[in-house]
């Protein structure tokens, strides 16, 4: 039999599917094995940004030996959709609003033939003129949505008083998500209509509505399995649908299993990516640099349909807050409609663009002022009260913010590092040397939970099955993050075994339904308070068992005797109220005094007299007593009016410092990041092992969008669209030094297991890697007046422009 | 496409010998080349053969014009290959390979990097070991493995345990992992697992180059055998971790080597190298490949197959393949010729370069003899591409950002232009016509590079700028090579050569500049106008355009720096004598 007691590295196990990663085994859409009479699909693409569609010449290609058929948007019963408003059309129906937005899918024997086929369609268009900047958007009145705004205060007003003041821009440029595995759906036509979808997205159960909804079934006919994700960072939550749809319409069509792939360069082509920003400010702060009042005007470029843009916006403006006490302040936000692909969520949200604003304005201050950054991020900094509200309201009680500031400030050595680039930058400045260096400690307070209050529901099912393991379904999907280990780990530990035990399923809608996007770093906190609450149901109807078998002769248990059924069976009273709460503890006091431990179940009272787990719930199974349990989770006390702008949006916050250090070649613009140092506050992790993955995933991620990841654009085309012109983080650019921390604290008492979320806030430490930047080209002498206005991505030729701006306005007048 | 192709896949021990290798056998022994040379047609193999996890797969022209990865998932249903971006760039699709050419056509110049590899390099020598290396499996063609033995990795998962256990397993060493595996494993190395595989077979190809006595992989050491693999979601440094955890000396035993390159898998691949090779075009399948033995064959082919292209690695071609910019019908591959993956070092003076010379081979000779070319050479692509990728197809495909350009052009370095008559010696510099145009003629090629190692007084620098500085495209790069002469009156630049990539059509020569510059005397009160003048006529020169990577405004000013940056250098090593050799080496992984 297996030791039940948990290991003693239980508690750092690697991710649920290490062991297959690392031999190739573990199972992706485009992984499974050929069906017979499967069909591949391709998708034919807008080549403009704007126009109308006049005619799709299919005749060449349906010719072709191997293709299938041509599908379009007549053949959809609903074509409009979008997460939040219906208004993107699934396959272009005479407006095409993007360049490679979808028209039509060809179907084809193979994806060599179906790739052929797709070059032979010819598509007639008639072009209008595209908008292709937030500013031309602006000028053009394209908007989508209202402006909202959050304020506090008088802005205004105080402003007008302020000893100083300050007016800027920043200019946030859009990023791709570079999931390794392309998106990908493979649909199964089944009996009675129907239809069995295996893809590669964050939210089975939308991909599950926009099926039935473009297809016109019901739900009932549609289920949706998602094993697990080659990453997603966002890129699947809501833009994994259409392709699953896709294949859905070919396969109800043909009656053929479809599948379909994309490669690199149409995935990059087609699928949105993090909304560019452009954020005007003015900023009213006293002699130490302490903010007074700030007023924010936010734009971004929704691109040309909603997606998750208004959701984007309000995390955007829900944290330009920061770490920041900011007594007067407004923020207004508006989304632009672009002839650009619809952006979408990537890990941060809006979050990372209000971060970037405030820590900009920090710097200006401290530019202004002559003083260091870090001064004046510490004066700001959120205290005690009246200096503990957000400016929407909402108070935040669990502020480990300056105990942070404190730690990192000496464990990083800032002031002593601090003064040598000081003397380092002057000699460069002096000398003429090739070299520059910066920098900058950043802090992030990121919220948790989906501004959205709907979304933050969850449900889990959890079996035990008669061998002692345990069998786990939620909604939550695995992208690499870990979150089937999280939830393993919190099961097994309340039931006292191995997390080996327990296995989470796959996320399939035949299991759990109504779920929300596995999203805004939420995964582990719903699904697994969902799971443990299914859990206690289980292990409370255990106990109670457990206590009665105590009570009995060994003879007479029911293995024994129900067979026969000479022996009563047990009552079983109703589950108390106080063990369905997620961020409770539960003692044996709960549990009839029953304590689960190393496999085992004994009364605290008790300790010698053991009864195997296996044994008990063996024994339970011949009582008739039920050891599967369904729970529903939401978390509680959130109440966040979004047309006022005010109220509790967030559960709890992650929070963390960062420190980085980058070096600037003078002569080129190239930039490495010498030195990062990295202090999160996790509280109690699950595994502490997958939540540093997540924190130096989240930070390199960000360092690409701070440095190179550029996405270059001619007439509304993507150009840079593969791994040859995209530029994520190689292993060469990881930090030369890289010290991650967790802080030792003490429980974050409204979350499950007094944990809290890892898997955005590291992402939005990667900031510091561009004020640094900032940090370096402002010592020198031609920056003395203002802080220069770096783009961000900050790459080489954004940087060199803010080295030798001179040089290219020589070259730029010719 | 996996039913159009008709594969043959025979395990070896049961060794159903094809006709051909009854013919191939034969040709092994000393008779064989006057028998080959009379019965040309029954001699030709139609198909080419290779090892894929040790079992024999002879594939036909049906076949052979699929990529590894996609015959890999496809044909012989083997999904633990990933492609990502199907264009050599990501690493996720990476598998080993070793070709087994009979020795004396193989490198023999190798000089090596670290202590550890130059017991490897002995070792190999003196059991005329070939070598495993990672290769980018999503853009080599299934004709190009014609002689090598490819271990994927379901090769490299350990054998006995094949089944994975039930439950998910204890944190403990366990034997279904080789030592590779199990580091990546306990270090938390695999988040989504999708570069993961590929991350293995980088490792195992990094640990194949290894010897018994090497420890461990020192961080750098792990950064560079990992440059060509992309994970986007561990921020590498739990790889990094694994990397330096991995005990040598248990990853390899059993070594790759030992598995997949038996002496009967070797003799088995032997054999093909002594049979030219030529896949027919059929009905079903528009591909004709074509491997002769001899540059005679080879010009004569191309005179008549005008359209033929020649492939080398198909680093290039493979990607115009992928991105559906070109449909491969004819090739040509030269890897059948003998001593043609040489690189030479003559009288350490001359550098000898065959056609078929990678460029990892060509870094290793160059390491001791010129070590700032090494280490600009650290900076190409990614060290799958390295393992593979040509210095003759870099020049061939002439691009104007092509990496190996602007310093072969500097050294004055000479093609040998094959032809069906007498071989001619081309200047590099006469080499590059237009964009993407060349001066080979209908049924030439090239057979091979020679150049000098620059001598004493010669400064010799390289600069490569990228948006990345690693598995990038240069934006720009440029190559110096400038003779320092002493005369009485103090030190004078002598013959100046000077060449840049990414500012015009080609890889361009600054003649005017190099005639400036010449004979001109270096003082230190002439420096800054010396260097104003010699910037204005780069800029007269070059004609860099805006593209996705920079602008032409930022090329122009790079390049200014750049040159600007030489000259202090040169200025710098004419005051403090250090002329007699510059061997200033500056390692890109150590700047500053």
């Amino acid at each position: 039999m297996n030791s039940r007691k948990p290991s003693e590295t239980d508690a750092n196990r690697p991710h649920d599917s290490a062991h297959l990663h690392v031999r190739g085994e573990s199972e992706f859409v485009d992984d499974i094995p050929r069906l017979a009479n499967e069909v591949f699909v391709e998708i034919v693409q807008f080549p403009i940004a704007c126009g109308t569609l006049k005619k799709i010449d299919t005749a060449k290609a349906l010719k072709m030996k191997g293709v299938l058929g041509v599908f379009s948007a007549h053949d959809l019963s609903t074509n409009l959709w979008g997460s939040i408003v219906a208004d993107q059309p699934l396959l272009i129906d005479k407006r095409g609003s993007f360049a490679g937005e979808p028209v039509a899918l060809v179907a084809a024997e193979s994806r060599e033939i179906a790739r052929r086929a797709r070059d032979q369609i010819r598509l007639e268009v008639q072009a209008d003129k595209p908008l292709l900047s937030i500013s031309e958007a602006r000028r053009a009145g394209a908007i989508i949505g209202s402006t909202r705004t959050i304020q506090r205060g008088d802005c205004d007003h105080a402003l007008k008083a302020a000893p100083h003041r300050l007016k800027g821009k920043v200019v946030i440029r859009g990023a791709e998500h570079f999931y390794l595995e392309n998106q990908a759906a493979l649909a199964i036509p089944k009996e009675d209509g129907q239809i069995e979808v295996h893809c590669s997205s964050q939210h089975p159960s939308e991909v599950q509505h926009l099926v039935c909804h473009a297809l016109g079934l019901s739900s009932i006919q549609v289920v949706v399995i998602v094993k697990r994700m080659g990453g997603a960072f966002g890129g699947k939550e809501s833009q994994g649908a259409p392709f699953a749809t896709y294949a859905a319409l070919v396969a109800n069509k043909l009656k053929r299993p479809a599948r379909i792939t994309l490669s690199k360069d149409d995935d990059m082509i087609i699928t949105g990516k993090r909304n560019p920003f452009e954020n005007f400010y003015e900023v009213g702060f006293d002699d130490e640099g302490k903010i007074l009042a700030l007023n924010a005007e936010f734009f971004s470029d929704g691109g040309a349909y909603a997606d998750l843009s208004p959701a984007i916006m309000e995390r955007a403006m829900l944290h330009l807050d920061n770490a920041y006490y900011i007594p007067h302040i407004r923020i207004s936000g508006q989304i632009c409609r672009t002839n650009h692909h619809p952006h979408t969520a990537f890990r941060g949200f809006g979050g990372p663009k209000g971060v970037i604003t405030i820590e900009r304005i920090i710097e200006e201050i401290a530019h202004r002022l002559g003083k260091d950054a870090l001064r004046i991020r510490e004066i700001n900094c959120y205290g005690e009260s009246p200096r503990n509200t957000t400016p929407y309201g909402q108070e935040f009680t669990d502020n480990n913010l300056p105990r942070l500031f404190t730690e990192l400030s000496a464990s990083s050595d800032y002031h002593r590092r601090r003064a040598e680039i000081t003397v380092f930058n002057q000699r460069a400045i002096e000398n003429g040397d090739r070299f520059l260096r910066g920098l900058s400690l950043t802090p992030v307070k990121f919220g948790i939970s989906f501004t959205t209050r709907h979304l933050n529901q969850a449900n889990a099912l959890v079996h035990v099955l008669r061998d002692g393991t345990i069998h786990v379904s939620t909604g939550a999907t695995e992208m690499g993050q870990g979150v089937n280990s999280r939830i393993a780990k919190i099961v097994a530990s309340e039931l006292g075994i191995d997390s080996s035990l327990v296995r989470l399923m796959s996320t399939s809608t035949e299991r759990n339904t109504n779920t929300s996007p596995t999203a805004a770093s939420s995964g582990t906190d719903l699904n697994g308070a969902a799971a443990l609450l299914a859990t206690r149901k289980i292990k409370f109807r255990l106990s109670h068992m457990a206590k009665h078998l105590f009570e009995t002769a060994t003879e007479k248990w029911p293995s024994k005797t129900a067979p026969l059924g000479t022996e009563a069976e047990i009552a079983m009273p109703p589950t108390p109220e106080l063990l369905l709460d997620a961020s409770s503890t539960t003692e044996a006091e709960n549990y009839c005094g029953m304590i689960f431990q190393d496999g085992f179940v004994y009364a605290h009272t008790q300790p010698s007299k053991k009864i195997a787990l296996e044994s008990l719930i063996n024994e339970s199974y011949f009582s008739r007593i039920s050891l599967s349990e369904f729970h529903h989770y939401k978390f509680p006390g959130l109440g966040f009016d979004k047309l006022k702008g005010s109220g509790r949006a967030f559960l709890y916050f992650t929070q963390g410092v960062a420190a980085s250090e980058v070096e600037i070649e003078r002569d080129t613009g190239m930039c490495k990041v010498r030195r990062a140092d990295i202090l999160m506050d996790l509280d109690v992790p699950v595994n502490e092992a997958l939540d540093l993955g997540q924190i130096t995933g989240a930070f390199v991620q960000g360092m690409g969008w701070m440095t190179t990841e550029k996405l270059f654009y001619q007439d509304g085309r993507l150009l840079s669209h593969s791994t040859s012109t995209y530029k994520i983080p190689s292993i060469q650019d990881t930090p030369r030094e890289f010290n991650v921390h967790l802080l030792p604290n003490t429980k974050n008492t409204v979350n499950v297991r007094a944990t809290k979320a890892a898997g955005e806030p590291p992402l939005l430490l990667a900031v510091s890697v561009w004020t640094a930047i900032l940090d370096a080209l402002k010592t020198l002498p031609h920056h003395r007046d203002a802080l220069p206005q770096l783009e961000l991505p900050a790459t080489c030729e954004q940087v060199l422009r803010h080295l030798d701006p001179q040089a290219f306005t020589h070259w730029e007048a010719q | 496409m996996e039913h159009l192709c008709s594969v043959q896949i025979l395990p070896l021990v049961k060794k159903r010998a094809l006709s051909n290798d009854k013919i191939g056998a034969m040709a092994t022994n000393s008779c064989a080349f006057s028998f080959s040379a009379s019965l040309k047609l029954i001699d030709m193999r139609t198909e080419v053969v290779f090892f894929l996890n040790g079992q024999r797969h002879a594939v036909d022209s049906s076949g052979a014009a699929l990529v590894l990865s996609d015959y890999l998932r496809l044909v012989c249903g083997l999904p633990g290959t990933k492609v990502v971006c199907a264009e050599g760039d990501c690493g996720a699709c990476t598998v080993v390979c070793a070709r087994f050419a009979p020795a004396g056509s193989s490198r023999h110049h190798r000089d090596p990097k670290t202590q550890a590899e130059a017991q490897a390099t002995s070792n190999a020598k003196k059991q005329g070991r070939v070598e495993f290396r990672a290769i980018n499996s999503c853009i080599v063609l299934i004709a190009q493995l014609d002689g090598c033995s490819v271990v994927t990795i379901e090769g490299l998962n350990t054998p006995s345990l094949n089944t994975p256990s039930p439950k998910t397993p204890d944190p403990q060493p366990d034997p279904s992992r080789t030592e590779i595996q199990e580091k990546l494993f306990c270090s938390h190395a695999a988040q989504c697992g999708y570069c993961t595989p590929g991350i293995a077979m980088a490792l195992a190809g990094a640990v194949e180059k290894l010897t018994p006595q090497s420890q461990k992989l020192s961080e750098q050491d792990a950064k560079n055998a990992l440059t060509g693999n992309l994970c986007r979601c561990t921020g590498y440094a739990p790889i990094i971790s694994a990397a330096q955890a991995i005990d040598i000396h248990q990853a390899l035993t059993p070594s790759l080597h030992e598995r997949y390159g038996t002496e009967k898998i070797a003799a088995a691949l032997r054999r093909v190298f002594s049979q030219p090779c030529w896949l027919k075009p059929t009905v079903e399948a528009d591909f004709e490949f074509y491997a002769p033995l001899t540059l005679k064959a080879a010009c004569a082919y191309l005179k008549k197959n005008p359209s033929a292209q020649i492939i080398a690695a198909g680093t290039d071609l493979g990607v115009l393949r992928n991105k559906r910019k070109q449909v491969l019908k004819k090739l040509m591959s030269l890897h059948l010729i003998k001593n043609s993956t040489r690189t030479e070092l003559k009288r350490k003076k001359e550098l000898l370069v065959g056609c078929n010379a990678t460029i990892d081979d060509f870094r290793s000779s160059l390491k001791q003899a010129l070590p700032e070319f090494a280490a600009y050479l650290d900076l190409f692509a990614s060290p799958q591409i390295r393992n593979v990728a040509t210095v003759i197809g870099n020049l061939a495909n002439a691009s104007p950002i092509g990496d190996l350009a602007p310093p072969l052009l500097v050294l004055n370095a000479k093609l040998e232009i094959a032809t069906d008559k007498k071989p001619r010696l081309l200047d590099l510099s006469d080499f590059f016509l237009g964009y993407r145009k060349t001066a080979l003629k209908k049924g030439q090629l090239i057979s091979g590079l020679k150049f000098e190692i620059p001598g004493q007084g010669q400064i010799f620098k390289l600069y490569k700028v990228s948006q990345r500085k690693d598995l990038d495209i240069s934006t720009i790069n440029a190559a110096f090579c400038v003779q320092l002469a002493k005369e009485r009156s103090g030190l004078m630049i002598g013959e100046a050569r000077i060449a840049y990539g990414g500012v015009a059509a080609i890889p361009l020569r600054l003649y005017k500049l190099e005639r400036w510059l010449s004979g001109r005397q270096i003082l230190p009160q002439s420096l800054q106008p010396t260097i104003d003048s010699a910037i204005e006529l780069l800029q007269s020169e070059i004609t860099p355009i805006s593209d996705l990577r920079a602008s032409a405004a930022y090329r122009r000013v790079v390049a200014e720096n750049l040159l600007r940056r030489y000259l202090h250098h040169l200025f710098a090593a004419s005051l403090d004598g250090s002329v007699k050799k510059s061997r200033d080496l500056e390692s890109p992984h150590e700047l500053s």
